[in-house]
């Protein structure tokens, strides 16, 4: 019997684990929830309160962050201090910031010193801090640094907040010139004005000139500034209309639309003027020219197949390769500084919007709708931001977008069109 | 009397043969487990089958092809939830075209329903003349057009059918567990609710980032509460660690599961796996 009893219950404890049948589920994509993250006013009065809101004007441009509104945490900020153990984590959790901002300013004669700190509340930790000292009137730009550390330290690339943005503002009755402002819109001048019509910026890669159209001599010639503004020298000879200027990468050539020839066709021409060489040879209209962040390929809009579309050939003319067959009307390119997508504009359902797609055309993409016209895209030098005009409003404004269309948010503070963003010089 | 030792009659020979008949059953279930269980042996490994490409409305991912420009955006798409299927072959409808000179300065048009907290808007200047009432008319019809339209996941020029997918660029389909379309569909569901409230510095997503991976088992009570999170295995990034418990406990509770899948969804729990690179390695 006990024999028996004990061999049962040897028996019953053998039984195998049955095979394990959990459901699986795979995580690969986090949420499109934006990352929490709380900007304290700096200690230190009205430049620490405009500190902060600098950065945090900056974090919501970048489409990344949820800024957590400054009233939840007010009154807690204001008493703790800004290094790690005087402050409460534990606050900071239950609100569910993913990242604090903390810092102080202070300022003697015509100068500021400045720190500021990231902290990671949930492993207690400071992700970054840094000491600058800077003029009182470049206090905006050292915010702007801070937020561009942000954004390496948490999205894993250094941000764009110090760059500017040209783009063509009317100035008067058929009178438009060039602008250049800070990319959150601040700090916009004419730097080109006159008694005619200037438009149509481009950037040289140096970020030190600018290639534009004008009228001033009665015919839209194209014309080089330095991007500060000052004196205009002309580089198109030759008649024609000369148009949509966009600068090669080695800084030392401009592609551009002319109808010198008859119908517009591309050329190129050194950045010092000169003869201009031809890079198409078409019947029809091949209008703004953009080049590839390697130099190797230019795209652009054609006529040649019926309506406008995108081509792209490479940068010595010849080989172009027809990229968009939907739509009839698809205009102003730009290749991303990462070279992975091309933006456009698109004419559908009577306005124009953007669009975005891959370099060989593939997967066209929406970006915006319903809105107004949306045109003249333009990417930021990291590629996640797209600049582009937009009607939404009634008249024409600059606008800012991440590259998928999400968080589209107006820069201009007055009236814009023809945005283009420029280079950023890294800090060594 | 002697009858304590004396066994009750016929007693010890049933339990023999009841002990043989439960060994061998039990030896059964040990050396044959195929023959007697729906789930085979290779269950204890995961066995993922690629998914045929394709329209794959069924898994709730991949984009349609459009047949013209395509008349959705990215983030008009994010916003569709997997329980959300759009209807099938429904055109939008015709827009029509007002005859507009497109250059000439719009007034402004009434709002979309798209969650644009940030654009600020001027107030709309009440239109003066009969032209401009007019305009506003053709913009307001094309708007209520376009506000009444089904959202559907597009995009032109797709270059096989299925590439790309609900958040726009990957180009392979997830591998899943083959033609279960119930348990597709709950998978589905419960990836999107983790997936929502999954929240990561960007650094751990972009290109060129560390390769992080974790797994964690999870068990459910009857209501769908997550009762019990059990690291397989661990990342190594204590941020990245804990935003995944964070996002499970978040999740909770968990959608009921179909019949079908009761069983193993209340006594098997989940394997939920956190990588943000599971496209490109499978």
């Amino acid at each position: 019997m006990k024999r028996v009893f004990t061999l049962v219950a040897l028996l019953a404890i053998m039984v195998p684990a049955l095979a394990h049948a959990r459901i699986y589920v795979p995580i690969d994509q986090p949420s499109d929830q934006k990352f929490p993250i709380a900007v304290t006013d700096l200690k230190g009065g009205g430049r620490g309160r405009k500190i902060a809101e600098i950065i945090r004007n900056d974090m919501e441009l970048s489409g990344y962050f949820r800024v957590l509104s400054p009233d939840t945490f007010k009154s807690v900020a204001r008493k703790e201090g800004i290094s790690i153990d005087k402050i409460r984590f534990d606050f900071w959790t239950a609100i569910e910031a993913g990242a604090i901002v903390k810092g102080d300013v202070d300022s003697s004669g015509g100068k500021i010193n400045v720190t500021l700190r990231l902290f990671d509340p949930f492993l207690k930790q400071m992700l970054v801090g840094k000491k600058y000292s800077a003029s009182k009137k470049d206090l905006r730009q050292v915010a702007h640094r801070f937020s561009n550390e942000i954004m390496l330290a948490l999205t894993g690339i250094w941000g764009v907040f110090d760059t500017k943005i040209a783009y063509t503002g009317v100035t008067g009755k058929k009178r438009k010139g060039i602008f250049v402002m800070d990319m959150d819109g601040h700090g916009a001048g004419a730097i080109i004005k006159n008694k005619s019509i200037n438009l149509s910026p481009a950037w040289s890669p140096d970020g030190s000139r600018i290639a534009f159209t004008s009228y001033i001599k009665n015919n839209p010639d194209l014309y080089i500034a330095s991007s500060g503004g000052g004196r205009m020298k002309r580089i198109s000879m030759g008649g024609g209309s000369n148009i949509t200027p966009a600068w090669a990468p080695g800084g030392g050539r401009i592609a551009f639309s002319s109808s010198v020839g008859g119908a517009a066709n591309l050329y190129t021409v050194s950045s010092n003027g000169g003869r201009a060489s031809r890079l198409t040879v078409s019947p029809t209209i091949d209008i703004s020219p953009d080049y590839s962040p390697d130099g190797g390929s230019i795209v652009f809009a054609s006529e040649r197949a019926g309506g406008l579309h995108i081509y792209s050939m490479s940068a010595g003319g010849g080989g172009a390769q027809r990229l968009t067959f939907v739509g009839y009307q698809n205009d102003m390119p730009s290749w991303s500084p990462m070279g992975d997508k091309i933006a456009f504009a698109g004419r559908d359902m009577g306005a124009f919007d953007i669009f975005i797609m891959n370099p060989d055309g593939s997967n066209i993409q929406r970006l915006t709708i319903g809105t107004g016209n949306n045109d003249h895209p333009s990417f930021s030098p990291d590629g996640r931001m797209i600049s582009f005009s937009s009607t939404r409003e009634g008249g024409s404004a600059i606008y800012l977008m991440r590259a998928d269309g999400s968080n589209q948010t107006r820069v201009s503070k007055g009236n814009g069109l023809l945005p283009e963003w420029g280079p950023q010089k890294r800090p060594d | 009397m002697k009858r304590s030792h004396k066994k009750p009659p016929g007693l010890a020979r049933p339990l023999a043969i009841s002990a043989a008949i439960h060994a061998a059953i039990l030896i059964t279930f040990v050396a044959a487990p195929t023959v007697l269980f729906r789930f085979d042996e290779k269950a204890t490994k995961i066995v993922w089958v690629e998914l045929p490409k394709g329209p794959s409305e069924e898994i709730e991912l991949g984009l349609k092809k459009a047949e013209g420009l395509p008349k959705s955006t990215i983030e008009e798409q994010k916003r569709l939830e997997p329980s959300q299927k759009p209807l099938p072959a429904k055109k939008p409808p015709e827009a029509k075209e007002a005859k507009l000179d497109i250059k000439t300065e719009l007034p402004p048009r009434p709002k979309m329903k798209i969650d644009d907290k940030k654009v600020r808007r001027a107030k709309p200047a009440r239109p003066r003349r009969r032209v401009d009432r007019k305009i506003q008319d053709a913009l307001a019809k094309i708007d209520k057009q376009l506000k009444d339209r089904t959202v559907v996941p597009e995009a032109a020029q797709i270059e096989k059918e299925g590439q790309g997918f609900k958040y726009g660029t990957g180009n392979k389909p997830l591998r899943v567990m083959p033609n279960d379309p119930e348990y597709l569909k709950y998978q589905a569901r419960l990836r999107f609710k983790i997936m929502k409230q999954w929240v990561i510095p960007m650094k751990f997503t972009e290109e060129g980032a560390e390769h992080l991976n974790a797994r964690v088992e999870v068990l459910i009570n009857l209501d769908g509460d997550v009762v019990s999170l059990r690291w397989q295995s661990q990342s190594g990034n204590a941020a990245f660690d804990q935003s995944a418990v964070r996002a499970i406990k978040k999740a909770s509770p968990f959608p009921k599961p179909p019949d079908r899948l009761a069983w193993e969804a209340y006594n098997e729990g989940f394997l939920i796996e956190f990588d943000p690179r599971l496209k490109a390695r499978y």
